[in-house]
């Protein structure tokens, strides 16, 4: 690490380094050292800050130092010279200036992006102190988004134990949506249950009022965005009255406005004291930790200290758990379980936009080496009159920088109209997800860095082809330019547009393919015409019972709606994403449990989605709780079970209990979209009851499902104000949603992919048409001489065809290397599929013949006599 | 640089935050570049967030306007193991400006108080 920190003071002015370097480094050392005692992912983030924060204030250095007066002259003369040079080509400038701001503005959109997903900390107090607490068990009863969940009481146990020695303060929360009534109807709300000590641990200050304590009863604390939305803002709404789960509770302040949660991007709403109303409807909700470490304590430390409570600790909840330790991970904005896949889809993506940054950056140089190889005369006559090559060389790359420091300018403006627009997208999902990726300081510093690293990266070539300049040829070469050696570079560059340009277009070919096989393939049941409604009668006091009265009066009044056809409940919505719960099935209790999706249906569910009934029968009316229980199995599970054998009235055990196979229906897609079906069951809902369950809707033709929608809504109300339809939408929608990720990356690279495209098909026509201009006396001698212009056109033709050929092959090798790394996000469609893999060259070759065409034409027009005169 | 050291002290305030922060750090000895650091974030005193990039421009500035000088003398009482390359510490003309400078904020403190403008936990 010190080598590159040593490496990064490189780039500061020497009298900087030699007075204050070898402090720098040292210190830079020392505080990468210790953000990696801290943990990876702050060493990776400081890391990242670090490399690209340097340059630009290393950069600020240089600046100071003319000015200070120190070698003025030299430096600002050759900046105004750069300056001079680009205004006298203004469109020239523009033309670059956009191209690599293209470029520029969709890695750094991307790059605010990562950054507000994966590197900025919490925006709470000293975040590096706060810590994710947790046991470590053979088995866990319950895993939240926050992580494990203990028992309150087992909670407190750890707080009186470790607070003061170990902590400045251990809090515990728990993320779940409830139902919340404020003026008019209830609406499901995203709700932290948490400890009371919650906000005084994160050190946070209130937007309004203030937060509550340990000791405060039924208050509650508003979300920023909700207080705005629902409230207007105004502080009026201290002292409010507000119900959760039909109690009433008095606000007493709002969060501030950039803290969403301990979840970056889950903006809660509510926070509440999970002590409020004893008999509350989440009485027993357990709580995940974190806590901040107190003053000189290091992490692995309190994780001793913790673990060896925890042994002390007996477990009376779930005693066949065995503690093993405890573990103490940074608190970050994503929680773990998510880092990992997130990580690779953005990584994913931002390499895409790399690849547009290179694309554009390629695009540039070649523009850049056709003016340095039209002004060759210029710098011929420059290099004569004794300015040293370096010098040459130098002023060519600071004007090449100052163009791509230009490019970086408007590819930051185009990256902050692009995340705004990615904010204002609503996630098809349930929870209230924001990425809120407005680009901070550091993703601008990102995308200026990015753009003078480029600058440098693409300068080089055109500032050695100006300082190759040689008086004498340039001289007689005259008016055309010069030189075969920059046709040479151009041809390069464009070949590696069209390369990069085929890997985008495969890999969004494939994202298209998987996004449309999923609109497409049969999933084995109908969701046309479905309404999905989840609702969740938990936090509001219902039994059993109750519960089960008010889902069939609820299924009573929507099937008296005029609009719908039939209606039916189920646990879960099929190929929503929704954990299917994979459970284990056994023929005999010895075996080894078989993996097979399930889902708990009513009598009217078959027919609401319509599956077909193979043979046996539908869950029935009969099968109610008593009664011996019965299964509905797919064809798969049939197979997998009884390969050789009628499935038909065997018996499976499905938690310990046995039950009659009583109906075997067609196979289908319920969990996702792969290549093979998978085997699944089907439970009475009679015989299992719960108390969150999905409502099924299948309306007429004719009936519009938003109205549909409301009116179950209404229905639900007039049984229950306080009860809310968490999440009412059409089950294509839903499942649409599913492949929400592989339909972003579609669209997104697919873009990518055409303004790559797009720019090599220009790359192309610039070279060809300058080739054409370049060869126009040696064409009109050889028309002189009897030469047929169709083979003339020919030879143009001929070499924009291979640059096509070389760069798609190239393309399409890379792709195959890389396509394999995106398997898991294609669903059915091989990463080889031959349609992308044929499709993209085809594509290619059309637009490139399209974009030679136009200079070669100009052959065919030409005067031989004209021609030849031309100097 | 002429004048008296007060003078030139008047010149240089107000400083901004930042380096005034940085400056009052080295008031009860001499630092390296790390412990300077630690000690702007520490939540109880400043709690600035700052990396070394920044925090090396601002010492440059400082180091050429005279505010603080460099030696690569640890502080007495340093163990041998723990010695740095460079310390850094503030000049008489550095002393002078942090004193100025806080008698201008206490003035525009007492200011406030007079405008009945200032908090109760602060009177």
């Amino acid at each position: 690490m010190s080598r590159l920190h040593r490496l990064l003071l490189r780039l500061y002015p020497r009298e900087f380094r030699e007075r204050l370097g070898s402090g720098m480094i040292e210190t830079l050392d020392e505080d990468q050292a210790a953000a990696r005692r801290r943990g990876p992912g702050y060493a990776l983030a400081l890391l990242v800050r670090t490399l690209f924060r340097t340059p630009l204030l290393a950069l600020g250095e240089h600046v100071h130092a003319r000015r200070v007066g120190a070698g003025r002259g030299a430096w600002a003369t050759d900046l105004r010279h750069a300056l001079r040079g680009l205004a006298r080509a203004p469109g020239f400038a523009m033309v670059t200036a956009l191209t690599v701001g293209l470029g520029v503005g969709a890695t750094v959109a991307l790059y605010s992006v990562v950054d507000a997903m994966l590197l900025r900390p919490l925006a709470v107090l000293q975040p590096d102190e706060l810590y994710r607490v947790q046991e470590e068990r053979s088995r866990y009863a319950s895993v939240g988004m926050e992580g494990p969940r203990i028992p309150f009481e087992r909670y407190e146990r750890f707080r009186d134990a470790l607070t003061g020695p170990v902590f400045s303060g251990l809090a515990g929360q728990n993320n779940r949506a409830l139902a919340m009534r404020a003026d008019g109807p209830a609406f499901p709300a995203t709700v932290v249950l948490s400890t009371g000590n919650y906000f005084q641990v994160l050190g946070l200050r209130p937007a309004a009022g203030r937060f509550f304590t340990a000791d405060d009863e039924a208050a509650v604390v508003l979300g920023f965005r909700l207080w705005q939305s629902r409230f207007g803002g105004s502080t009026d709404a201290i002292g409010r009255t507000v119900h959760l789960g039909g109690r009433p509770f008095t606000v007493v302040g709002v969060a501030p406005r950039e803290f969403s949660s301990t979840i970056g991007f889950l903006y809660a709403d509510l926070w509440v004291p999970i002590g409020a109303h004893d008999g509350a409807a989440w009485a027993g909700a357990r709580i995940a930790m974190f806590g901040r470490l107190a003053d000189g304590v290091e992490a692995s430390v309190a994780a001793e200290r913790m673990s060896a409570v925890a042994k002390g600790i007996p477990d009376e909840d779930d005693p066949q758990a065995e503690i093993l330790g405890a573990r103490l991970d940074p608190l970050t904005p994503t929680p773990p379980s998510m880092t990992g896949p997130l990580r690779a889809f953005l990584a994913m993506l931002f390499a895409t936009a790399v690849l547009v940054l290179l694309i554009a950056g390629a695009n540039v140089a070649g523009m850049l080496v056709a003016r340095a190889a039209r002004r060759s005369r210029e710098f011929a006559v420059r290099l004569a009159l004794g300015i040293g090559r370096a010098r040459l060389i130098r002023q060519s790359l600071i004007e090449t920088t100052g163009l791509f420091a230009l490019g970086g300018v408007a590819g930051t403006g185009i990256a902050v109209m692009a995340t705004a627009a990615l904010s204002r997208l609503r996630l098809p999902i349930a929870e209230p997800v924001a990425i809120e990726a407005s680009p901070g300081v550091g993703a601008l510093g990102f995308g200026l860095g990015v753009a003078i690293l480029a600058g440098l990266l693409f300068g080089w070539m055109p500032a050695l082809q100006a300082s190759r300049s040689e008086l004498g040829s340039a001289l007689q070469e005259g008016a055309r330019g010069s030189s075969r050696g920059g046709s040479r570079a151009r041809s390069v560059f464009v070949t590696v547009q069209l390369a990069l340009s085929a890997v985008l277009l495969v890999a969004a070919t494939l994202f298209v393919r998987t996004a449309h096989r999923g609109m497409t393939v049969d999933p084995g049941f109908t969701a046309d015409e479905v309404i999905v409604a989840r609702i969740d009668l938990s936090p509001h006091g219902y039994g059993e019972e109750e519960g089960r009265i008010f889902y069939d009066r609820l299924l009573e009044r929507v099937r008296a709606h005029p609009g719908v056809e039939s209606a039916a409940l189920a646990d879960l919505a099929l190929l929503t994403g929704e954990s299917s719960n994979f459970g284990g099935w056994r023929l005999r209790p010895d075996d080894p449990p078989l993996q097979a999706g399930q889902n708990v249906v009513d009598g009217l569910y078959f027919e609401t989605l319509r599956i077909e009934l193979l043979t046996g029968r539908a869950i029935g009316e009969g099968d109610v709780e008593g009664a011996p229980p019965v299964v509905v199995v797919n064809e798969s599970f049939a197979r997998r079970f009884w390969p050789d054998e009628n499935a038909l009235g065997k018996t499976v055990l499905r938690g310990g209990e046995a039950h009659e196979v009583v109906g075997i229906v067609a196979d289908g897609h319920y969990v996702e979209f792969g290549r093979e079906t998978a085997p699944f069951g089907f439970l009475s809902a009679a015989q299992r009851y719960s108390p969150q369950r999905t409502l099924h809707l299948r309306h007429r033709p004719g009936a519009a499902p938003a109205e549909v929608i409301t009116s179950v809504r209404r229905e639900v109300q007039a049984l229950d104000p306080d009860v809310a339809v968490e999440q009412a939408v059409r089950l294509t929608d839903a499942i649409g949603a599913l492949l929400f990720p592989q339909r972003f990356a579609a669209t997104l690279i697919g873009v990518f992919g055409l303004l790559g495209l797009f720019l090599a098909a220009t790359g192309v026509y610039g070279l060809l048409a300058h080739h054409v201009v370049q060869r126009t006396r040696e064409f009109g001698i050889r028309i002189a001489l009897g030469a047929e212009a169709t083979g003339l056109l020919g030879m143009v033709l001929r070499r924009g065809a291979l640059l096509t050929l070389i760069g798609t092959a190239a393309g399409l090798g890379i792709a195959a290397a890389l396509t394999r790394l995106l398997g898991g996000l294609l669903h059915g469609i091989s990463p080889f599929d031959t349609v992308a893999f044929l499709g993209v060259p085809v594509l290619l070759g059309l637009v490139t013949l399209l974009a030679s065409t136009l200079p070669a034409r100009r052959v065919l027009r030409l005067d031989p006599v004209d021609a030849i005169r031309r100097e | 640089m002429s004048g008296s050291i007060t003078e030139r002290a008047e010149a240089l305030v107000p400083l901004r935050p930042p380096i005034f922060e940085v400056l009052l750090t080295l008031g009860d000895g001499p630092r390296h570049g790390y412990a300077i650091i630690q000690a702007l974030r520490d939540p109880e005193g400043p709690g600035l967030r700052i990396e070394t990039g920044p925090l090396y421009r601002h010492l440059k500035r400082l180091l050429e306007d005279g505010l603080i000088g460099q030696s690569d003398d640890p502080p007495s009482g340093t163990p041998d193991d723990d010695r740095r390359k460079a310390y850094y510490s503030l000049t008489p003309l550095g002393r002078a400006v942090v004193r100025t400078e806080a008698t201008r904020l206490s003035a525009l403190v007492r200011q406030t108080e007079r405008l009945g403008l200032l908090p109760e936990a602060l009177q």
